[in-house]
């Protein structure tokens, strides 16, 4: 790798923005570093105090950091008066409308070629999970970042709570969709899916029930750590780097790119070793998934300078483990399709941090529960010349029009890529092929007779 | 001359004077003008006499100032050369010098016993002073000469002193500082007789300090050694030390230390072997991961030492060094256990089974054993027997608190893998102890059992 690869994180949305102030508030990821962009739309500012009210509350010294954060790196789109409410569509407008604003601020984040942008929105919402979708798509296929093309634009989506509400969940399948695909040809929209469901992580953290804000808080904890052990192998502990597009070619071409983090931190170098780590981890998915459907894995372990000096831990090793594991839990006899591993040694860490990212799994999981909710929602609709009227339930001047149409394509294109998926999981637990009637097959065997 | 002509005028100006007041006031005025001018004229040659006797006084004081300094420089080189001639032959110049004062008494300045005489005074302050610079520099070349004869002599007195502190400091004696700093007065310039006679003073006194210095060590070594026996000799030579015979001083302060030296070498081997055996034995025993560095540290430096210190007059520092050694073992050993105490303080908050684990009763007896008071050889068995003691239990304890620690995570694990058979074998539980986990695990479910033969852990048959 030449030099760093810089990371810029836009964060659209009232449940992102708080990811990333929260992020902004703690750590100081080298590859990141200050590029955080917060987006949302027209609301008064005391909205914007409301949303971070709670981190704040946490620390005094924080409100200093708000205050940074308000004047330089937050950008507020669109010009409806009431915000995009609960309604993509909205958010997706508004996106559009004042592009040219949001274009301006991501340029103020200084990336160049090769770099990255992660992009992250919750997908129950309307304003981030409206305008992520679309800005990465006009990102990507646009002319408004000259260096467009060669930046890598990974998206991470928050699936709601279990018992949130059918039109979030509406929401989500719709945003979980032009997240992967998008425009009118419907090609691959972000090159990397990241999912994050809410109510997994919070039955790993084992959180009693508490405020809803803690909740969130101790959640979107767990989600930057990820993001901070997504970019562990590119940093210069790595000893073996794994570049942030050795991530999503090769899924790109096979057409199935979702991943979900998989992690068990903190753990003791003296006591665990990798194979129980990697159990551990593989057994707190943070999205819900049946590990026997996960075609690729990527492995990450944060150990301790020492214990690498000490040869207790080794690349060769983590590999050799790595294969080991996936062998016995995921899909097919070869451990899945793609596979890496990498081991980052750190001066600063004492623990032994493990995370697998499972990806190409089958959606059925995540879907059960969104599907039924979606079918709700759409069933009460009321369609008028192609189109459906869409009203914000907390505040009924918010709505919008989206036509019949949209949403069929928006399905279909779900429908495709949950099918693709399907097949590579069936493609690669069949590989319990006899080898050697197959090389008869291609005429080795005879040749022998 | 002028003083003639000055009266001469006042005479004329003062006749002139009375003619005009004469032809102006007439007689009787002129009388009394006559009268007090002749009044004046009195008081004023009074007052001039005594004037002059006064100037021609300092003249005179003047001149015998430098007639006696003209003696006491020739006193002072006289005494210069008389100094360099108990070092070299300068006979020549102390005849040279012999002549100036005949010379100086011929022309009356002085008598016979170069005291000043009356005569001396006709002579002017000029000629007098003159004859002063002549002294003067006739002195300064003579003691140039006298130095150029000096300077090799007193090379070779240095040589001789630094001979002799050889032979004192490769006896043993322990004198480096001294010695560097006598160096420093010999490598002081010195040019003039005067600056050569000076350096040769200090290196002297600098050279009986020593002496006294090597006296006084010996003294002591003396005492240390009459722990084991009386030697006689050395006493009687230490008594007989006089440091202004530098030979015969230098020849009994070596032999002296010589003896000392054959006397003490048996005990002095016995006992660094004794002591050096213990320090190993202990520092065999001492775990870095236990002790803190600096104690560590200390007890290295001691270990050095004692490897180091290899001459038989040094046994006192030998002692010195045990106490020392004592004293950092017996308190590394009470921080050890103080450490075990807290460890154990904190294995009690998780209030492990008794069967599992008990708090030590052994460490503090064993400790309270320990005191640097007593002798080596004693001491070092108690403080081998605690240190092995604490050492094991620490070992024991600081791994037991980490499983304790990190039980919740692996009773997940254990629980996962139970599922499926019913059972779990050590081998099967991918953490370090794992019989540990196992063992804690059937404590916590008393479902399940742990046999220890086989090292596995089975869920109980429901009946
Ligand atoms: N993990 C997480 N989820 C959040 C947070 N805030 C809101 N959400 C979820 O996001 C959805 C609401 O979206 P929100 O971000 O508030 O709306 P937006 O501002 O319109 O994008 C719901 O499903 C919430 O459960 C947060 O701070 N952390």
């Amino acid at each position: 790798m030449n030099g760093r690869t810089k990371w810029g994180i836009i964060a659209a949305g009232e449940g992102a923005n708080r990811i990333s102030f929260q992020y902004y508030s703690q750590f100081r990821n080298p590859a990141i570093e200050d590029r955080v962009l917060l987006l949302n739309t027209t609301t008064a500012d005391v909205k914007l105090d409301k949303t971070f009210e709670y981190i704040i509350s946490k620390d005094a010294g924080l409100q200093q950091v708000y205050e940074e954060v308000k004047r330089s790196r937050i950008c507020i789109f669109g010009k409806s008066p009431s915000g995009a409410g609960n309604n993509w569509k909205l958010g997706e407008n508004e996106a559009r409308e004042d592009f040219d604003s949001i274009v301006k601020y991501i340029t103020g984040l200084k990336l160049a070629e090769r770099d990255v942008i992660l992009g992250i929105a919750t997908l129950g919402g309307g304003t981030g999970n409206g305008s992520l979708p679309y800005i990465i798509h006009r990102l990507k296929r646009g002319e408004d970042l000259a260096y467009r093309r060669e930046i890598s634009y990974l998206a991470l989506g928050i699936v709601p709570y279990d018992f949130e509400a059918p039109q979030r969940y509406f929401n989500t399948i719709c945003g979980l969709t032009r997240l992967l695909k998008y425009g009118e040809d419907g090609r691959q929209n972000a090159d990397m899916l990241l999912l994050v469901d809410n109510s997994q992580v919070e039955r790993m953290l084992k959180v009693g029930i508490s405020a809803r804000e803690e909740r969130y808080y101790q959640i979107n904890q767990e989600i930057i750590k990820a993001v901070n052990m997504l970019i562990a192998p590119s940093s210069l502990g790595a000893k073996s780097t794994i570049d942030v597009a050795d991530y999503y070619q090769l899924p790109s071409n096979i057409g199935v790119y979702h991943f979900t983090p998989c992690m068990s931190l903190g753990n003791d170098p003296e006591i665990f070793e990798i194979e129980t780590a990697l159990e551990m981890a593989a057994s707190n998915p943070m999205a819900p998934l049946d590990l026997k459907t996960a075609t690729m894995a990527y492995i990450v372990a944060v150990v301790p300078q020492k214990y690498v000096d000490s040869g207790k831990f080794s690349q060769e090793d983590l590999e050799a483990k790595a294969h080991e594991w996936a062998v016995k839990n995921i899909a097919g006899e070869w451990g899945g399709i793609l596979r890496y591993a990498s081991l980052v040694s750190s001066k600063e860490q004492e623990t032994l941090d493990v995370m697998i990212l499972l990806g190409g799994f089958s959606f059925d999981k995540i879907l059960a529960k969104s599907l039924q909710k979606y079918y709700d929602f759409i069933d009460i609709l009321r369609v008028d010349k192609g189109e459906v009227e869409l009203k914000d339930e907390s505040d009924p001047r918010i709505r919008v029009r989206i036509s019949m149409k949209d949403i069929e394509t928006i399905e279909t294109r779900l429908k495709e890529y949950i099918a693709l998926t399907q097949e590579k999981i069936g493609k690669v637990q069949e590989v319990k092929t006899d080898l050697l009637e197959k090389l008869e097959e291609w005429g080795f065997g005879k040749r022998r007779k | 001359m002028n003083e003639y002509k000055l009266t001469a005028i006042a005479i004329w100006i003062i006749l002139g004077l009375g003619f005009v007041f004469l032809i102006n006031f007439g007689v009787a005025q002129v009388t009394y003008f006559g009268i007090s001018i002749i009044l004046l004229s009195l008081v004023g040659s009074v007052v001039y006499t005594w004037w002059k006797t006064q100037s021609d006084k300092t003249v005179d004081k003047l001149k015998a100032e430098i007639l006696l300094k003209i003696k006491k420089d020739y006193a002072d080189g006289q005494k210069l050369i008389a100094e360099a001639g108990e070092m070299v032959n300068v006979d020549n110049v102390r005849r040279d010098l012999e002549s100036l004062r005949s010379n100086l008494i011929n022309l009356k300045f002085y008598d016979a016993d170069f005291n000043t005489t009356e005569e001396a005074k006709k002579y002017t302050l000029t000629v007098i002073e003159q004859e002063n610079r002549r002294v003067e520099q006739r002195l300064r070349s003579l003691e140039a000469l006298a130095a150029i004869e000096v300077k090799p002599k007193l090379d070779e007195y240095i040589q001789e002193l630094r001979v002799k502190l050889d032979k004192l400091r490769k006896a043993g004696y322990k004198i480096g500082e001294e010695v560097e700093n006598f160096e420093t007065i010999e490598a002081q310039e010195s040019k003039t007789l005067r600056e050569m006679l000076e350096k040769k003073k200090k290196l002297t006194e600098k050279f009986v300090s020593i002496l006294n210095k090597c006296a006084a060590e010996a003294g002591e070594i003396l005492t240390t050694s009459q722990r084991y026996g009386v030697i006689k000799i050395v006493e009687h030579a230490l008594l007989k030390i006089k440091t202004e015979d530098f030979d015969g001083c230098v020849i009994l302060l070596v032999d002296a230390r010589s003896r000392l030296k054959d006397f003490l070498k048996d005990f002095f081997a016995i006992e660094k072997n004794e002591f050096s055996a213990s320090v190993e034995g202990i520092y065999k025993l001492l775990d870095g991961e236990q002790v803190e560095p600096e104690k560590m540290r200390e007890i290295e430096e001691l270990r050095s030492w004692v490897l180091y210190i290899s001459d038989p007059g040094t046994i006192g520092e030998l002692q010195d060094l045990k106490v020392q050694f004592k004293n950092a073992v017996a308190s590394t050993i009470a921080e050890l256990h103080e450490k075990l105490r807290s460890l154990e303080e904190e294995i009690k908050a998780y209030a492990p089974s008794r069967e599992i684990w008990t708090s030590d009763e052994l460490a503090e007896p064993l400790v309270r054993r320990v005191s640097a008071e007593d002798e080596l050889r004693v001491f070092t068995r108690y403080a081998t027997n605690a240190l092995e003691h604490i050492g094991k239990q620490l070992a024991k304890d600081s791994a037991f608190i980490k499983i304790l620690k990190n039980y919740d995570k692996v009773e997940q694990i254990i629980s996962k893998k139970l599922e499926g058979e019913g059972k779990l074998s050590a081998t099967a539980l991918n953490v370090k102890y794992p019989e540990k986990f196992l063992m804690l695990y059937s404590k916590k479910h008393p479902d399940t059992e742990y046999t220890e033969s086989t090292a596995t852990l089975r869920v109980k048959a429901r009946v």
